[in-house]
């Protein structure tokens, strides 16, 4: 958290045009906080900017490492905005891509920032740690923007009653 | 018989002129870079040309292919030193790896048309593909990369 706070510029007055949201999380033996910078483009929430801090113990390769937390940031946005995946008589409602919505090009960030705790730990976990505060991290930037929590996925559903209602 | 130009090459396949392009390709031509995603044109990873156009091959009947030039990943260059090619392996891109044929093959057709694409013109052009490992954005980059290296030749 603290080496997210100050990559960010969490205090810093210059991100105030952004919608805001931090989330931390532990699991895999790894420690991950992630600082989300929403905005609303066209009438739709879109992340722009993220910054990640991950304590994974070593990091052998740090390419490839910084890859996979920003996969799992991509992903995690797609998942907590959109990813509705339901299930009547035992099997998932949604056959395919075009009636389960994935993330995609553009509405991937134009920037993900992954700095990693230096320590001498044994690597841990780095594929799901990241993935999961992402959700917390979206619900809180959209907070800030709405003054709603949001606390089902897919989120995109509660807003669009929001902006109906 | 269907007869069909892949990859500079002339084949003779014994299919019915139903069969979707990628069937032929994969499992009767033996060209298995060319992944099947979802089926129905939506995910991107069953891109391939036909006359220099991306086309997604799982809903592309093989006798639309007939008399055309079909490139799969495999054909895209001699040596697999096509610039999109070498700017995935110095950007190191993929992940699991599953729908980056069809993001190169894609992106391809996007270098040709448009010489040094935008972040914007990048989204737009590689909207029908789709990478769970999330993955955007350094295909991003990489196409940013190849558009560099292909205009210093």
């Amino acid at each position: 958290m603290k080496l997210v706070k100050e990559k960010s510029g969490w205090n810093n007055t210059e991100n105030k045009k952004y919608s805001r949201g931090v989330s931390a999380y532990f699991c895999h033996a790894s420690y991950v906080a992630h600082v989300i910078d929403m905005i609303e483009r066209n009438g739709q929430p879109y992340v722009e900017r993220v910054f990640s801090a991950a304590d994974c113990g070593v990091v052998v390769n740090p390419d490839a490492a910084i890859n996979m937390v920003q996969g799992a940031v991509v992903d995690g946005i797609g998942n907590a905005l959109y990813g509705a995946l339901t299930h009547k008589d035992g099997a998932a409602k949604q056959k395919n891509f075009s009636q389960y919505r994935i993330i995609r090009f553009h509405e991937a960030p134009k920037k993900i920032e992954v700095h990693f705790v230096q320590n001498d730990i044994d690597p841990t976990g780095l594929g799901e740690p990241p993935f999961a505060p992402v959700f917390g991290a979206l619900a809180n930037a959209l907070y800030k923007s709405t003054g709603k929590r949001f606390y089902n996925q897919p989120f995109i559903t509660q807003l669009n009653e929001l902006t109906k209602a | 018989m269907i007869t069909l130009n892949i990859n500079k090459k002339t084949y003779n396949l014994d299919v019915d002129p139903n069969t979707p392009l990628l069937w032929a390709l994969r499992d009767v031509v033996g060209l298995v870079g060319t992944k099947y995603g979802c089926g129905v044109a939506q995910c991107g990873a069953c891109v391939v040309h036909l006359n220099g156009e991306a086309v997604r091959s799982c809903v592309t009947k093989v006798s639309r292919a007939v008399g055309q030039k079909v490139v799969t990943i495999e054909g895209l260059s001699e040596k697999n030193d096509h610039p999109l090619q070498k700017a995935w392996t110095e950007l190191d891109v993929p992940q699991c790896g599953y729908c980056q044929a069809g993001q190169i093959m894609s992106a391809a057709v996007l270098l040709k048309e448009n010489k040094n694409p935008t972040d914007e013109d990048i989204d737009a052009a590689m909207a029908g593909n789709i990478c769970r490992c999330g993955t955007y954005l350094r295909i991003r980059n990489a196409i940013h990369l190849a558009a560099d290296m292909q205009l210093k030749g």
